[in-house]
């Protein structure tokens, strides 16, 4: 597990796998961006946050986690790995 | 007759009754379960001050006896183990004024009484791994603050304030209950300028911030260091107002202001796609009457060669009240304060 601050994930997630995002604050909110692909806003429910990393997304590639709160932003981030469990 | 050993147990045992401490959690339907969300001590993973408010109703068994400390407890949605952390930190308590669905992002007005129960080093210990282990109130599941001052309660709502300093950081999760209260929020029309082709939607709000009583933060992707305006209207407009007319083509106003509440757009989130963003907190009073209640939100962007609208949002208010009887306000260094009667800790009471 790794993570800045209030939030905390795994470093790295399979092609196609699930980003659970453990949220220690009051944020409804987690945003995940995937440079040059998609951003997704998810809600956070009991303290967590799940992220699906869409399926064209090839191992190597980086998904960026924020809360988004102004001035001290946590944040974290995920590398994508090919043909491997999490 | 009794011998002296005997007499002497028996005072011991007399004293041990006097002395021994209790614990007494709120809400009490976690006492022995998990709750559904997980929190921070303030000051462990980061620096911030708080106050959990926490209704009577909640502390009936304690009116008349002096809170000797306060302990938090591991959550258990994270098992792995937890490294050592420390903060400096300061507790103060007192009455609060008014119920903890009232509580105001003023944190004297929470508390205008609040005397001083500790302030010194607080430490969240090595915690083993919580893998096939239950975990309890006690060693190294637990944050402890044992007060310097007992606090004496005598009845009414509760407000605790803990202002704490960071020192040795570390994620350490405490138990946390929510309330499942939520408004909704849709996304309408498109948002123009160069962060809408990263990212599309620029414009955010959470739907389970908008319940009455809690402060909804929202939020604005765009260029660091711009300035923003939060556009407050009753609706989205019928037809747009299209701003290629002031040459701004693709760019579209949704809302008809009642309110525009200006903001910064902070620097690069660590040069990430997202660019910088702006918060505003936006407080939704505790009214019955704004139960259910819809608005709009759009914001717009300017700078120095910089013009962007956002997206809008349609926001409902959850058409129900928090029922926690527990609230927290937090702030961060630098930020403003949040209001959430959706949210709080598990605490126990030491008494």
């Amino acid at each position: 597990m790794q993570g800045t601050n209030r939030l905390r994930t795994d470093p790295t997630v399979a092609e196609g796998g699930v980003i659970v995002v453990h949220v220690a604050e009051g944020v409804r909110q987690v945003h995940f961006t995937i440079p040059g692909h998609s951003t997704e806003t998810v809600t956070v429910r009991g303290g967590r946050a799940e992220f699906r990393v869409p399926a064209e997304v090839r191992g190597g590639a980086t998904v960026l986690v924020t809360d988004g709160l102004v001035p001290r932003p946590s944040s974290t981030t995920v590398t994508v790995v090919g043909g491997q469990s999490r | 007759m009794k011998t002296p050993l005997a007499a002497a147990a028996v005072a011991a045992t007399l004293i041990g009754a006097l002395t021994a401490q209790s614990l007494h959690v709120v809400p009490n339907a976690w006492d022995d379960a998990d709750a559904p969300a997980m929190l921070s001590v303030p000051g462990i993973t980061g620096s911030e001050r708080q106050q959990v408010l926490i209704d009577a109703s909640h502390l009936a068994a304690l009116v008349g006896r002096d809170i000797t400390g306060l302990l938090f407890r591991r959550d258990a949605g994270d098992a792995t183990a937890l490294s050592l952390a420390t903060a400096t930190l300061t507790v103060r308590m007192g009455t609060a004024p008014h119920a903890a669905a009232a509580a105001t992002a003023d944190f004297a007005a929470n508390a205008p009484q609040a005397v001083l129960t500790y302030q010194g080093t607080l430490t969240a210990p090595l915690s083993p791994s919580t893998e096939g282990r239950p975990i309890h109130w006690s060693g190294a599941d637990i944050i402890e603050i044992v007060f310097r001052t007992p606090y004496p309660y005598a009845g009414g709502n509760l407000c605790i304030e803990l202002d704490g300093v960071a020192t040795s950081p570390g994620w350490w999760p405490i138990d946390a209950t929510e309330d499942p209260a939520s408004g909704s929020v849709v996304a309408d029309g498109t948002a123009c300028g160069n962060r809408a082709q990263v990212l599309g939607q620029t414009a955010f709000v959470a739907a389970a911030d908008l319940v009455v009583g809690r402060t909804a933060i929202c939020k604005l992707f765009g260029e660091p260091r711009s300035n923003a305006i939060l556009i407050v209207g009753a609706d989205i407009l019928p037809t747009p107002t299209d701003l290629a007319l002031i040459g701004a083509p693709g760019c579209f106003l949704y809302v008809a202001p009642i309110s525009a509440i200006p903001s910064t757009m902070s620097d690069s989130l660590a040069g990430t796609p997202f660019g910088g963003v702006a918060n505003v907190h936006l407080r939704i009073p505790p009214l019955p009457a704004l139960l259910a209640a819809s608005f709009a939100l759009q914001w717009v962007e300017t700078g120095v060669g910089v013009f962007a609208t956002s997206n809008a949002l349609r926001c409902q208010i959850s058409s129900s009240t928090p029922a926690l009887g527990m609230a927290t306000v937090w702030q961060r260094p630098g930020g403003g304060a949040v209001v959430d009667p959706t949210t709080a800790p598990v605490i126990g009471l030491r008494y």
